[in-house]
């Protein structure tokens, strides 16, 4: 008899990713209590939820990241489990213990899973300890001890803060000249993110391949992998574009990979759903990275291929049941690329953008998910994450996930919006992409592409009507607005009356 | 009416005239077409009918420029009347480039100044380090000249839009 699963699920997370969390819920049954910030009061994730707790003002502090308010509403509304999503408390090991006082559900692994990795020195000793290879390097630098272990470890090296993860708080330093400055600039990061400044050191390695292993274990002594993610697609440490099976991928590494990461997990007792991040020379020699504790971002490429639903596995094992899949009933089918679609502005040294979202055109078709949080009217603000939703294309193969991953970037629409929309279009049409020969040296040897002839005439063409018409509404405008009061001219302007 | 629209280096001259129809009569580099467009949601997206050619097209502007969005690409354009382009053109040519103001472009906090006053600068050279979201960005110069003004002091809180350096 297995156990049952939680009579209510508390999300403790906003946008994208509570939507991915109440979809799951939902396809179990499961009736979910969603919480929300000022800011998200319309968010998808309160309409979709069951239940809605407000947790207050909008910043992440006093609300997503208050362990109290989140606490209560669980309290409030007789929730018995909590998912944290990613980001905010995904990987908080005092939230995780708090829960459990309270005799709530964490879904997630232990706390002492999380302590143990997420600490990036003390899992390199884990990981040293049952064999798995490290990338060369060593342990928490001062300011004063910098310059003689940047000597030991040698140049490139990578600094890193030991609390981090999702790329902050990491600087590469070519020569000893710029050691200090990037010493001081992830220290701030750290301490900023993770209120850690602790720093180690890790060889560079030039241009690697970052790939990926997702785990699965439960509390019956399972432990498997979900095969691998190609997540070399990255700027300034941030991942953009994610492809499972890699193309870089051969058989004897994919097991290789996968054992090793196997062997991490069963060294910590890891239950839930992980992932094994892993550098992967050009020779194919593979060094641990790190553990993320949670479920990732680009989860959806893995389910794509293997056809499991992650999250549900996630509350499955927290509830004490055993994995719904063994080893030998997985296998590889076809291809999932996805793209990250953020606020962002490729053309303006990729700064967040702010604003509200005017007019919306999604993709759709055979093969296309969509993982998202936008609607007509959301007011993007930078409280938040720019990450908006996520494009995932399968395909029987590369290539059909490729010109399905071509066709939905070109559908989709974010107006009037800055996003990185068109720049992930230009990676999918890149030589390198295409041929799946790429590493981590892609985004920087991309060149810019300018647009076909025909697409820069119409461009040009709309531009100037719309330029035209806007000058035409002003002349009228200074004509017919003399002596007109300048509020009702206003109200005019922006349609006050019909405003969303 | 007569425009000059302006892509990298590239210059497209574009003619429009409406119709009777509603439509556009468009001379574009010579080539005349019938242009169609029609809003496809809210102010920015849009529908247009270029001849037969069809296309949803997006458009953003920003002070001066547009940035089009179409069939996968990001196209960001300066649209100007022949008029507005002469007198640019008579402004450019008594030499005075006059200082440019670098302004922030989203809240956050400095976190460091990386130059002095009177400091010579080139295109791309970082002024300072700007705290939003987490990530510490630098702000870079947008041209060559000197540092003539720091607007803003390290560990200042500044608005989207705000002074931060002058570079003349």
């Amino acid at each position: 008899m297995s156990d049952p699963l939680p009579k209510k699920i508390l999300v403790a997370n906003r946008a994208e990713i509570a939507v991915r969390v109440i979809r799951a819920c939902h396809e179990l049954g499961l009736p979910v209590v969603a919480v929300y910030s000022e800011a998200d009061r319309q968010g998808l994730h309160v309409r979709y939820a069951d239940e809605a707790v407000a947790l207050g003002e909008s910043e992440p502090l006093k609300s997503y990241l208050d362990q109290d308010k989140i606490l209560d509403a669980a309290r409030r509304t007789g929730a018995t489990a909590v998912h944290p999503g990613y980001g905010f408390l995904a990987e908080n090991a005092v939230f995780a213990r708090r829960c459990a006082d309270e005799g709530l559900i964490f879904i997630g692994p232990t706390p002492e899973c999380m302590e143990a990795m997420g600490d990036k020195i003390r899992a390199r000793e884990s990981m040293k300890a049952v064999g798995v290879p490290l990338i060369p390097g060593c342990e928490a630098v001062t300011r004063d001890t910098l310059a003689d272990a940047a000597r030991g470890v040698g140049y490139p090296l990578m600094l890193k803060a030991s609390a981090g993860g999702g790329g902050k708080g990491i600087r590469a330093v070519r020569e000893e000249a710029e050691l200090l400055s990037a010493f001081e600039r992830a220290e701030g990061e750290a301490r900023t993110a993770f209120g850690d400044a602790t720093i180690y050191m890790e060889r560079l390695l030039e241009n690697p391949h970052h790939i990926e292993v997702q785990i699965l274990g439960d509390d019956h002594g399972n432990v498997i992998h979900l095969f691998e993610r190609e997540c070399s697609v990255q700027r300034r440490h941030q991942k953009v574009i994610e492809e499972a099976p890699s193309p870089f991928m051969t058989d004897a590494l994919r097991s290789a990979m996968g054992e090793a990461a196997v062997k991490a997990a069963r060294a910590i007792g890891y239950t839930g759903a992980g992932t094994v991040e892993f550098l992967v020379d050009h020779d194919r020699s593979f060094y641990f990275l790190e553990v993320n504790t949670r479920l990732q971002v680009e989860h959806p490429i893995t389910e794509m291929i293997t056809g499991v639903d992650l999250v549900r596995e996630q509350i499955r094992v927290a509830s004490g049941q055993s994995l719904s899949v063994t080893e030998t009933d997985l296998s590889i089918s076809g291809h999932a690329i996805e793209a990250r679609i953020c606020a962002e502005d490729p053309e303006n040294g990729f700064l967040p953008s702010v604003g509200t979202v005017d007019a919306l055109a999604v993709p759709g078709g055979p093969g296309v998910r969509l993982d998202s949080a936008l609607y007509p009217g959301l007011e993007v603000s930078l409280f938040y994450d720019s990450l908006l939703a996520k494009l995932v294309c399968w395909g029987r193969d590369r290539e059909e996930a490729l010109v399905r991953m071509r066709q939905a970037l070109a559908e989709f629409r974010v107006a009037d919006l800055k996003t990185n929309i068109a720049y992930l279009g230009r990676v999918l049409r890149d030589e390198e992409f295409v041929a799946g020969t790429y590493d981590t040296g892609i985004l920087e040897r991309m060149s810019p592409a300018a647009p076909p002839e025909g697409v820069l005439e119409a461009a040009a063409i709309v531009a100037t009507l719309v330029a035209h018409q806007s000058a035409g509404e002003r002349a009228t405008r200074s004509v017919a607005g003399a002596g007109m009061d300048p509020w009702k001219l206003a109200g005019r302007r922006r349609g006050v009356g019909d405003d969303r | 009416m007569k425009y000059v629209v302006t892509y990298a280096d590239r210059e497209i001259s574009v003619e429009v005239d409406p119709r009777d129809d509603g439509m556009w009569d468009v001379t574009s580099d010579g080539r005349s077409i019938v242009a169609d467009l029609r809003g496809a949601g809210g102010q920015s997206l849009f529908s247009l009918l270029l001849g037969q050619s069809a296309y949803e097209v997006s458009v953003v502007r920003t002070d001066d420029q547009y940035r089009v969005g179409l069939r996968g690409h990001d196209i960001t354009l300066t649209v100007e009347s022949e008029q507005q382009k002469n007198a640019r053109l008579v402004d450019a040519a008594s030499g005075d480039t006059g200082p440019q103001t670098v302004k922030s472009v989203m809240p956050g906090r400095v976190v460091k100044i990386l130059v002095r006053e009177g400091e010579q600068v080139t295109a791309g050279t970082p002024l300072l380090i700007l705290e939003a979201m987490k990530m510490e960005n630098e702000i870079r110069s947008p041209s060559e000249g000197t540092v003539t003004g720091l607007l803003v002091a390290e560990g200042a809180t500044v608005g989207n839009g705000e002074p931060l350096v002058t570079v003349e």
